[in-house]
């Protein structure tokens, strides 16, 4: 029995060391976290990937080298880029007159330097909806 | 090997997935299974079970917060994952969906400061860090955009000392994010204590406002009693320990008050312990602990042991599980009333102050008496005065004119018209019985009136009264003046579906929900 356990406890290190790793391999996770009443699709995108769009109650997230260049909107051509960073409420004006309102929050990871950064969206004014 | 590789990855998944249990025991025809009941027109085709009525009034939001059980989380600032470890994720979004489901009670582990006075948020060192500013701007964020939301109530596992200079720094982060102005508000919704008291006993003379102010929080309970859900809209309170309390004054304390504090499930059936709590008229708090993976309370369990508040690990339940629906009723969700409550012999089955239930008829305008007794054996003995609580309606409309003391010497404390007529009385010290006098417009079905107060003890209608014309479903722990049940039952299934049935002993046929009502009808 003993060596039952510690054999599941060697198993288990090993998924989470993998797990970690996985993690590791990718430095910042932006969650864009539409959480706004009444809703509206948001969209963002990482530094050069593809777009990401949150209904309203969804979370969807992509990966990013530089959050600071993280870009927020409503639709592709309506994006304004946002540092995901810095901590705090914001507000981002987009040009066709839409307020985009919220907090910024950076989960700091247990391994050093790992982050992942959230962006909740809890207010949308103006704009063509 | 391969079994073992099997049963590791076994539990890894369960561990990854516990949304995924489907706990719905249901498995005969009489028995509630919403998920497909309704599928006929004929809704009691399915299973007799009326499923898509509602219950008037299910929760009472004109009656103390402390009658009812409430919707508590543990560990809520994880939004998914296991208890610890690299994959457990650790985020503002864990209070939001939390919130979003209902739950009233939000606990938040505080490990360490940061160094430049902010708090880190974690659960035991060994997952994802966030600072308590983050979620506390989030918290405030919800409750500024969801209009009168039902009371939140934000605890700490807190471990970052209590020191005078800690304590301001904890403090500040209150006053910024919970009292000062924010992107959308100007008043933040911290609910103060303090304030409450002064405004609850400033009818008073000084001498004996004084006198409230000074008591500690188990005693002022036994006096004044808790806020009723109503006055509790809007609001966010802080749940602290004996430390943090004694820098930020809380209704809701931890520690050696009469709390339990950090219990594992074994605690739940220590009956004789709960009872004497709420016999105390305290909230009682359980939460788990060294749980992994898909261990999570049974809430149900909770409930028949008089907890008031049975937190729950929500990143392992779904609105689909019962740990959620006991909690749907939409005239106050997130509270649910006691229905069966276990107790220890000679004391009776209540979940904090005896709460009286009468109803009575009245066609046209007339004017009803209760005599109401006393005992303060059941409060704070030698209390510096005898507080309790009238709340009145017409069942299904019909207006009330006044609720008025006619015992010299009582004061009125707080006048409320919504959500029903309501209003808060003192007596003077010793007082043993006083004499209510209620002016109601008329209504066809007829009346109900509630009576709480922490040393009621006997409330009875004086005179001759019509009965009532309509029945009313209330708590079975509620003591009724002049009524009796009629049989009938009524309560939640999954996703709030209300379940009619008859009483089978400890619940309410079709259901294993132990909160319930019973329909009651004026004795002739």
């Amino acid at each position: 029995m003993k060596k039952v356990s510690v054999l599941i406890l060697i198993l288990l290190c090993v998924s989470l060391v993998f797990a970690a790793g996985a993690m590791a391999d990718q430095p910042g996770m932006v969650f864009l976290v539409n959480v706004a009443t009444p809703g509206q699709v948001v969209i963002g995108q990482c530094d050069g990937s593809e777009t990401i769009s949150a209904a309203p109650g969804e979370h969807p997230f992509c990966h990013s080298d530089n959050a600071a260049a993280f870009q927020i909107g409503s639709a592709p051509g309506l994006l304004a880029s946002i540092d995901v960073t810095q901590e705090g409420n914001f507000s981002k004006t987009l040009s066709d007159g839409m307020v985009i309102s919220g907090a910024l929050e950076t989960v700091h990871h247990i391994y050093p330097e790992i982050r992942s950064y959230y962006v909740y969206i809890w207010r949308i004014d103006g704009g063509a909806k | 090997m391969k079994i073992w590789i099997f049963l590791l990855v076994a539990v890894l998944w369960i561990g990854c997935f516990p949304g995924c249990v489907d706990d719905d025991p249901s498995t005969s025809s009489g028995q509630a299974d919403n998920s497909d009941d309704d599928d006929s027109s004929d809704d009691d085709a399915d299973d007799d079970a009326d499923d898509d009525s509602y219950a008037p009034l299910f929760v009472r939001p004109s009656l103390p917060i402390n009658a009812f059980h409430m919707a508590a989380s543990h560990n809520t600032f994880i939004w998914r994952g296991p208890p610890g470890g690299p994959t457990t994720l650790v985020a503002s979004l864990g209070l939001i969906r939390a919130l979003n489901l209902g739950q009233l009670f939000l606990e938040i582990d505080v490990t360490s400061k940061t160094d430049d006075g902010d708090f880190w948020v974690n659960h035991s060192e060994t997952t994802q860090s966030v600072r308590l500013s983050s979620m506390l701007r989030n918290i405030r964020w919800w409750s500024d955009t969801h209009a009168d939301h039902e009371m939140i109530v934000v605890g700490f596992q807190w471990g970052a000392g209590s020191d005078e200079a800690t304590m301001n720094e904890f403090n500040a982060l209150i006053d910024e994010f919970l009292v000062g102005t924010s992107p959308v508000s100007d008043e933040g919704p911290l609910f103060s204590l303090s304030d409450w008291v002064q405004e609850m006993t400033a009818p008073l003379d000084e001498a004996t406002r004084l006198e409230i102010a000074a008591l500690p929080v188990i005693e002022l309970a036994q006096v004044l009693g808790y806020p009723s859900i109503a006055e509790m809209r809007g609001k966010v309170a802080l749940e602290t320990g004996g430390s943090v309390f004694s820098q930020t004054p809380s209704f809701f304390q931890l520690g050696g008050d009469g709390h339990f504090t950090n219990d594992g499930e074994e605690a739940l059936g220590d009956i004789a312990a709960h009872t004497a709590n709420r016999m105390a008229q305290r909230l009682t708090r359980i939460y788990t602990s060294g749980r992994v993976f898909n261990g999570n309370y049974n809430l149900f369990d909770g409930f028949r042991s008089g907890v008031s508040n049975c937190a729950l690990n929500m990143e392992m339940v779904g609105t689909e599980h019962k740990p959620a629906y006991a909690f749907m009723d939409e005239n106050a969700r997130g509270y649910a009333p006691p229905g069966y409550v276990e107790t220890v012999d000679g004391l009776p089955k209540r979940l904090g102050p005896p709460v009286f239930v009468g109803a009575f008829g009245a066609e046209s305008e007339r004017i009803v008496s209760l005599d109401l007794s006393f005992d303060e054996a059941l409060g704070m003995t030698d209390a510096p005065v005898v507080i309790f609580r009238v709340v009145a309606q017409g069942i299904g409309g019909g207006t009330v004119d006044s609720i008025d003391v006619t015992t010299p010497g009582s004061t009125l404390l707080a006048n409320w018209q919504e959500p029903a007529a309501a209003k808060l009385f003192a007596l003077a010290a010793g007082e043993s019985g006083a004499t209510i006098e209620l002016i109601v417009n008329g209504n066809q079905l007829g009346y109900e009136v509630h009576v709480v107060g922490p040393t009621v003890s006997n409330v009875v209608i004086v005179g001759e009264t019509a009965s009532a014309q309509a029945t009313l479903w209330t708590s079975p722990t509620f003591r009724s003046i002049n009524l009796e049940t009629t049989g009938a039952c009524a309560t939640l299934a999954a996703r709030g579906e209300r379940l009619f049935g008859q009483l089978a002993g400890q619940r309410c046929e079709f259901s294993e929900n132990p909160s319930f009502l019973v329909e009651m009808k004026s004795r002739p």
